[in-house]
């Protein structure tokens, strides 16, 4: 297949050196994330990592993170899926301008976002009178930062909801209707049940990225106080409680804040891979055994 | 009784226009579609099933018309191509789906039932992606089943399926015929299957019916190039090719004797290298086939299939050589409308 | 049909058109990728080089300020008077940072920020924070009080007054919050937690939490956290808050006052932490409060007038060019500027508390600080 005397030309082409450079540039890539989190893991002492998650404002912080992300993913399990349904199944007039406008908050740097919403919710302005009236104050509340997390998380989810959908064969669909199934019986005995896997991985995304959001949470809600469903302290997002370490100089401090915060999330990521794996999806494993 | 009567039913896909069709369908009975690709198969069955709407035309069982019902409501046993199996349910409970969604507490137990008949209790806890095409297609007919349904409509059965496998799935189509319950209607292009299990055929063209009748019915006037090839005739040309040929050639001769799609013949008597033979050809190939020597003759610009009998094995011809044959008139067949069989069944 | 996924990695051993192409392409990729990057550098360095640096001027010309929040204004137009003056020079926007006092120390002690000007509120922290290491001298340059300021037309405190400020702010809280700053990380939040203590002890017969207990949960003297009637603001964002009118009010220096064009009242001068005599100072001397500088760690801090200080860094990229802005901020052209719409009070000569530590260039525009700021600084 490649003797000594081949020509350089063919040698070139040849598996090893393209095997090489995919190594090498796969190999870049996966240094360039790993490099930042294992220089956050080690400028911290362990010691200090510890302390710091026992401290009662990181505690606020996380908690806080966690639950209004939680909110956030709810939000789009609610809103965001039947927005995907609908892009998946329906031909529509317009299609083309409600997809672009989906993607459009991905595109939109985060703190316009927050400015955004901000000149929104102007005091005085009906929006702002109409949330303050049903008791869902925005500015530096749980509900501000739900509301940027959603705007900047939930078009995964729709993106992730339209892909998996329109990926179910349509030739299955129709078996169901034939064999008795209405529309909506078909929807949730084999529509959803066959796009949930990828429904749950933009879910995923969705929740990545609503807890890494800084931006727009710094013009909305820099604070947070009590209120809605959050009543623990006054805190900050863990984003901006690292952000405001930082530029107080507190760096061995903001390393080990986000250790603690990276070593969560790394957790619960791999919580879920378990679940896909062993129940979540079980015609991937194939023979059930009795 | 469960008899479904089609009357010009007409429907159609983005520029396809299929129909006017009539149909009878009787319980216990096969209606084998036929057809090249592209001729409507598929869309027919889609339309009987309710998943294209009918422009025109009614479709009724026992008297009710159910033209406008929809998929779910008309009681179908529906086994698309690529079986559209459920990757997320076992065997069994893809078997008990239509049982599920009509709310019976018993699904499990009569799937189990269906599946031990149709021999697949083994497999009942497996998932589809872990079956053989032979398994698959028995378990989606045992699904399409389940539910005792008026009418089983079944698109290209044997598809990619080996010799066993097709044996059993025919095995199971004979026991459909004969419980009598059901009427099936089966699309296929396999003339084998048609021809073993078939009661009735029709034959689309673009879109619109051809022959139809029994088997015998078929094999005595296949009236298109297809229905021709289809029963057997290996011989057959569309009238624009004979259109190329000077007169007193092959060509010629046939476009006198052609109907208005073209015109067939069967077993041209090969008489070798010497002067009988009232035509003459180059041989393109010759080669040895399980009943004879298979040879390809160059006239002009058609091809010509002849089979020689093993006997004759003095007389095979080189490739290049000259050889003559003769085409017996009563075997030639005009193919075109006006060469249709009658409208009604048997 | 069993579904099988079919390995994308091995290595295609025998070369096919196909794998010339897929070559070709990478190859166009990557030279394409190579010009972008070259001609963006290019342009980059270009535009670095820009104008302003003359080849025959010093070799690093361009000014660098780190000062606090509310000289965003002033500073500014000292800098670009200083840049007219002096060929060769530049002092670019994107290299003036404004921010909050305790982020500037921060800034330089840890996070490595240069700077050629340093500017803080709080005379207290160049001594306390950036002596001796990265500082040797400061000179005070300013005097501003804190005042209530509102958006101009608020009628909520139409006729406010030195006395009666307490009593609008509360109503005015009821229904919209007041910004307050982060004391942790920005000496006005103190400050104003000081104001409103010593407005209590002034007006309200020694009751130090008479008006401080409205705004703030934790006894006076402890950590003071806002009640539901104030709002935390990032620092930059104030004066946005008060003109969408999403705050009420701020206490806050009346340079940031006049600097944004907002209303305002001015409070008795020792609640306003202007007053330095012997009655002040005492008066200071009761209260104080408490601060996070990092977390978990408690720092307690007094009050003292507010006073503005400024430095050039030891590690100052350009120290002459920092000690020409401070020669030019402490004369009479830079006081014009600091004094305009009542911002501050200029102090000249500026106070020095090394006056020997000074650039020879500034002696003589400082003298020694008064005796009685001294002790206030920290030791």
């Amino acid at each position: 297949m490649n003797s000594p005397s081949a020509p350089l030309r063919r040698r070139w082409r040849t598996g090893p050196f393209w095997l090489a450079l995919q190594l090498v540039l796969s190999g870049s890539l996966l240094l360039l994330f790993l490099l930042p989190i294992y220089a956050l893991f080690t400028y911290a002492p362990p010691a200090r990592i510890v302390s710091d998650a026992g401290n009662p404002a990181v505690q606020a912080a996380l908690w806080l993170t966690f639950f209004a992300s939680g909110i956030a993913v709810l939000a789009a399990v609610v809103f965001a899926i039947p927005l995907g349904y609908l892009l998946a199944r329906h031909r529509f007039r317009g299609r083309a301008v409600v997809e672009s406008l989906v993607a459009l908050p991905v595109v939109v740097p985060h703190l316009l976002v927050g400015v955004g919403l901000f000149f929104l919710l102007i005091p005085g302005s009906p929006l702002y009178r109409f949330t303050t009236a049903i008791g869902f104050p925005v500015y530096d509340t749980i509900w501000g930062v739900v509301l940027v997390m959603v705007f900047v998380s939930a078009p995964y989810t729709v993106l992730a909801a339209d892909l998996s959908f329109r990926a179910v064969d349509s030739r299955v669909l129709e078996a169901a209707r034939s064999l008795g199934a209405g529309p909506a019986g078909a929807f949730l005995t084999v529509t959803f049940p066959l796009a949930l896997r990828g429904i749950v991985a933009g879910l995923l995304l969705t929740w990545a990225r609503a807890v890494s959001e800084i931006g727009g949470i710094l013009i909305l809600a820099y604070t947070v106080y009590p209120g809605g469903p959050y009543s623990g302290p006054v805190t900050s997002t863990l984003s901006v409680f690292v952000y405001n370490l930082f530029q107080a100089g507190d760096l061995v401090d903001a390393a080990a804040v986000s250790s603690v915060f990276l070593l969560i999330a790394f957790v619960l990521f791999f919580l879920v891979r378990l679940g896909e794996r062993s129940g979540w999806v079980p015609w991937r494993r194939g023979d059930l055994l009795p | 009784m469960n008899e479904w009567t089609v009357e010009g039913l007409e429907s159609q896909l983005d520029a396809f226009r299929l129909g006017p069709i009539d149909l009878t369908l009787a319980p216990g009975r096969v209606t084998a579609v036929l057809g090249s690709s592209g001729a409507g198969k598929t869309t027919l069955l889609r339309t009987l099933a309710g998943f294209l709407p009918a422009r025109a035309g009614r479709i009724a069982r026992d008297g009710v018309d159910l033209t406008d019902r929809p998929p779910e409501e008309r009681s179908l046993g529906y086994v698309p191509q690529g079986l559209g199996l459920f990757p997320h349910r076992t065997v069994e409970r893809n078997v008990s789906y239509p049982l599920d969604v009509r709310g019976r507490t018993d699904a499990l137990a009569r799937a189990r039932e269906l599946l031990d008949r149709f021999g697949l209790t083994p497999l009942a806890r497996r998932y589809p992606a872990r079956l053989s095409g032979g398994e698959m297609q028995r378990v989606a007919l045992a699904r399409a089943l389940a539910a005792e349904p008026d009418l089983v409509l079944w698109d290209e059965p044997w598809q990619a399926l080996d010799v066993e496998a097709r044996f059993e799935l025919g095995r199971v189509l004979e026991e459909l015929r004969e419980m009598g319950r059901v009427p099936v209607v089966v699309v296929t292009h396999d003339p084998s299957l048609a021809f073993a299990v078939a009661d009735s055929f029709l034959v689309l063209r673009a879109g619109k019916p051809g022959v139809r009748g029994d088997a015998a019915t078929l094999l005595a006037h296949p009236s298109d190039l297809f229905s021709a090839r289809f029963v057997g005739y290996e011989n057959v040309y569309d009238r624009a090719t004979l259109a190329v040929g000077p007169p007193g050639s092959l060509p010629a001769w046939l476009a006198e004797r052609s109907g208005t799609e073209g015109v067939a013949f069967a077993r041209p008597t090969f008489t070798g290298g010497g002067a009988s033979g009232r035509w003459e050809g180059t041989v393109r190939s010759a080669r040895p086939t399980p009943d004879g020597f298979a040879i390809t003759l160059r006239v002009e610009e058609l091809a010509v299939a002849v089979k020689v009998a093993p006997s004759d094995s003095s007389r095979l011809p080189s490739v290049g050589a000259r050889a003559r044959f003769d085409i017996d008139e009563r075997s030639l067949l005009a193919l075109g409308p006006a060469a249709e069989s009658p409208r009604k069944d048997p | 049909m069993a579904a099988t996924t079919s390995p994308s990695t091995t290595p295609n051993a025998n070369p096919t058109p196909r794998g010339t192409s897929t070559a070709v392409w990478i190859v166009v990729v990557i030279v394409v990728a190579a010009v972008l990057g070259g001609v963006g550098f290019y342009a980059g360095y270009e535009y670095r080089g820009s104008p302003a640096a003359a080849p025959a001027a010093t070799v690093n010309s361009t000014l660098s300020i780190l000062g606090a929040g509310t000289l965003d204004t002033i500073f500014p137009e000292v800098a670009s008077q200083l840049v007219n003056e002096t060929p060769g020079i530049s002092a670019p926007s994107a290299a003036q940072t404004y921010e909050g006092s305790l982020d500037i120390t921060s800034a330089i002690t840890s996070l490595g920020a240069l700077a050629d000007v340093a500017a803080l509120a709080d005379f207290r922290l160049i001594p306390g924070m950036l002596e001796p290491k990265y500082a040797s001298w400061e000179v005070v340059f300013g005097a501003t009080p804190e005042v209530l300021a509102w958006e101009p037309g608020n009628p909520a405190f139409a006729g406010a007054n030195a006395t009666n400020w307490p009593s609008l702010l509360q109503a005015a809280t009821a229904k919209v919050p007041m910004g307050i700053w982060n004391a942790s990380t920005d000496p006005n939040g103190y400050n104003e937690i000081f104001s409103m203590m010593l407005q209590g002890m002034l007006y309200d017969g020694g009751n130090i939490s008479a008006v401080y207990s409205h705004f703030y949960s934790g006894a006076p003297g402890s950590l003071a956290t806002g009640l539901s009637n104030t709002i935390i603001e990032h620092e930059s964002h104030a004066a946005a808050l008060l003109a969408a009118g999403t705050v009420s009010a701020v206490i806050t220096y009346r340079s940031y006052a006049v600097v944004n064009d907002l209303s305002y009242v001015s409070f008795n001068p020792i609640v306003g932490l202007f007053a330095n005599n012997s009655t002040a100072l005492n008066d200071y001397s009761k209260i104080s409060t408490m601060i996070t500088p990092s977390l978990g760690v408690l720092q307690k801090v007094v009050p003292a007038p507010v006073l503005f200080a400024v430095t050039v860094p030891l590690n100052a990229p350009n120290p002459a060019l920092g000690a020409a802005f401070v020669h030019l901020l402490l004369s009479p052209q830079g006081g014009a500027l600091l004094a305009a719409g009542g911002a501050f009070q200029p102090i000249f000569p500026g106070w020095a508390d090394n006056p020997s530590a000074v650039p020879s260039v500034l002696a003589p525009d400082v003298t020694a600080l008064p005796p009685w700021a001294v002790p206030l600084l920290p030791t």
